[in-house]
C-alpha cells in the first residue's frame, strides 16, 4: 500500500508537495562544512516537527469547531503563534541542553523541525484537497513548506546568535526568535490571496537568509576555534611548566591549601588538565573536519571520560564549587563535552 | 609557530608543492610552541600533499608541541620521526 493508493492523489502532486522541503534540507546539510549535526539529530528534529503538526492539527480543529466565526482571524494571527510555539519546543530543547551551539547547526535543526511539520501538514492536505490542481501543490510544497522550515530555522538561529553574542538565557534568549518567526508566519498567512508572491518570497528569501547564516556561523566558529584553542594550549603549557605556582591558576590552587588536602588539590589540577585536553581534542576534531579529513572514533575517549568521572567524584560537590573558576563552562564548552560524549556512545 | 610564523610556513610549503614535490619533511626540533593557526596550517599542508598522493613527514617533535599534536590527533595524519635523517631514510 502506498501514498497514492491511500489518498488517490496524482504521484506528481505528492512529489511536489513533499520533496522540495526535503531536498532543501539535504542541501543545507551538504553546504555545512563542519557537518556537526548528526543524522540522528536531523531525524529527531523531523519527527518532532511531525508531532508538533499533529498536536497543532488537533488544537486548530478544536478552535475552528468552537469558534467558527473567528476562523479567518485565527488562521492569520492565532495559528502562527501556536504553530511556532509547537515547533519551537524541540529546537529550544536542543539549544537549551547544548546539543547544538552554532548558528548553522541551529538553522539546520530548526529547518528540519519545520520540514517535519510541513510534511505532516501537506500529507494531511493531500487527503483533504484530493481534487486540487498542481498549482496548489507547487505553492504548498515550495511556498508553505519552505516557509515553515525557514521561519523555524530563523528563530533558532536568532537564539543561537543571542546565546553566543549576548550570553542571554531562558525566556529572554528564545523570545526574540520566536516572535520573529510568528510575525513572518503571520505575514505569510495574510498573503493567502497572493500565493505566488508569498511562494516567491519564501523560495528567494530563505536561501538568502541561509547563505548569510552559514557565512556568519563559519566565521564565528573559526574565530572561536582559534581563540579558545590557543587559550587551552596556554593552559597545558602552564600546567607543564616549572613556574606553575607563579601562574594565576597555580596561585589559586595554592590558596585552597587550608580548605582542601594536598591530594584533593592534586585531583583538581588533574581535572583542569583533563578537561583542557578534552577541549583541545574536540577542537582537533573540528580542525580535521575543516580540512576535509574523515574523523575516526577516538579510542582514548572512554578512558578519559572514566577518569573525568572518577576525579569529579573524588573532588566532591564542595571541591567542584571551589575548582569551577578554573574550568571553562560556556555553552560551547558544554557542547564540546556533549559532542565528545555522543561520539563515545555511538561507537 | 604562531600567527606570524605561519604566514611563512604555509607559502613555503605551497611553493614546494607547486614545484611538484609530493613529500615534504618538516623539522620541528626547535619548535617550543604551536598555536591553533600553526596547527591549522600543518593540517592544510598535510591535506594538500595527501590529495597529490604524497605525504607530510614531521621530525623532532617534543614537549608541548608533541602533546598538542597527540591530543588533537593531528599526529595521525602523517608519519613522525625522531630526526630528519630517519625521515630521509624512508624516501
Amino acid at each position: 500500500m502506498n501514498l497514492i493508493s491511500i489518498y488517490g492523489v496524482d504521484a506528481l502532486h505528492v512529489a511536489i508537495a513533499l520533496v522540495p522541503v526535503l531536498l532543501f534540507l539535504a542541501a543545507l546539510r551538504a553546504l555545512d562544512s563542519y557537518k556537526l549535526v548528526t543524522s540522528a539529530t536531523v531525524l529527531g528534529s523531523l519527527a518532532a516537527g511531525v508531532l508538533a503538526a499533529v498536536l497543532c492539527f488537533l488544537f486548530n480543529t478544536f478552535v475552528f469547531r468552537e469558534f467558527p466565526a473567528s476562523q479567518d482571524a485565527y488562521a492569520r494571527f492565532g495559528a502562527p503563534v501556536v504553530e511556532e510555539l509547537a515547533k519551537g519546543a524541540y529546537w529550544i530543547f536542543l539549544i537549551q541542553t547544548t546539543r547544538v551551539a552554532f548558528m548553522a547547526d541551529s538553522a539546520i535543526c530548526g529547518f528540519a523541525v519545520g520540514a517535519g511539520f510541513a510534511l505532516a501538514e501537506n500529507i494531511s492536505y493531500l487527503h483533504q484537497l484530493e481534487g486540487a490542481g498542481a498549482a496548489v501543490w507547487i505553492v504548498r510544497g515550495l511556498g508553505t513548506a519552505i516557509m515553515h522550515g525557514g521561519v523555524a530555522a530563523l528563530a533558532a538561529t536568532i537564539s543561537a546568535y543571542l546565546l553566543e553574542s549576548r550570553q542571554w538565557r531562558g525566556v529572554r534568549l528564545f523570545t526574540p526568535g520566536l516572535v520573529t518567526a510568528m510575525v513572518i508566519h503571520s505575514l505569510f498567512n495574510q498573503t493567502v490571496k497572493f500565493p505566488l508572491a508569498s511562494m516567491a518570497a519564501a523560495v528567494v528569501g530563505v536561501p538568502l537568509i541561509f547563505g548569510t547564516v552559514f557565512y556568519l556561523s563559519e566565521r564565528s566558529l573559526r574565530r572561536w576555534l582559534g581563540g579558545k584553542m590557543d587559550r587551552d594550549i596556554d593552559v597545558l603549557n602552564m600546567i607543564g611548566s616549572t613556574q606553575f605556582q607563579q601562574t594565576k591558576v597555580g596561585a589559586y590552587l595554592m590558596s585552597l591549601q587550608e580548605a582542601f588536602p594536598p591530594e584533593l588539590r592534586g585531583d583538581m589540577l588533574s581535572l583542569l588538565q583533563l578537561t583542557t585536553e578534552l577541549s583541545v581534542r574536540a577542537k582537533g576534531d573540528l580542525l580535521l573536519r575543516e580540512a576535509g579529513f574523515e574523523v575516526a572514533p577516538d579510542p582514548e575517549l572512554e578512558s578519559m571520560f572514566t577518569e573525568l568521572r572518577y576525579l569529579q567524584k573524588s573532588i566532591g560537590p564542595t571541591g567542584m564549587v571551589a575548582v569551577r573558576p578554573l574550568l571553562s563552562q560556556t555553552p560551547r564548552d558544554l557542547w564540546e563535552m556533549h559532542r565528545l560524549g555522543q561520539g563515545l556512545r555511538s561507537r | 609557530m604562531d600567527a606570524d610564523s605561519t604566514t611563512h610556513f604555509e607559502p613555503e610549503c605551497d611553493s614546494c608543492i607547486a614545484e611538484g614535490f609530493t613529500t615534504l619533511i618538516v623539522d620541528f626540533g626547535d619548535l617550543a610552541y604551536i598555536s591553533s593557526m600553526g596547527l591549522r596550517s600543518v593540517v592544510k599542508v598535510a591535506k594538500k600533499l595527501k590529495d597529490q598522493g604524497g605525504e607530510l613527514r614531521i621530525c623532532g617533535m617534543t614537549g608541548l608541541v608533541r602533546q598538542v599534536f597527540e591530543i588533537t590527533r593531528v599526529i595521525t595524519l602523517f608519519p613522525t620521526y625522531d630526526s630528519v635523517d630517519l625521515a630521509l631514510g624512508k624516501l
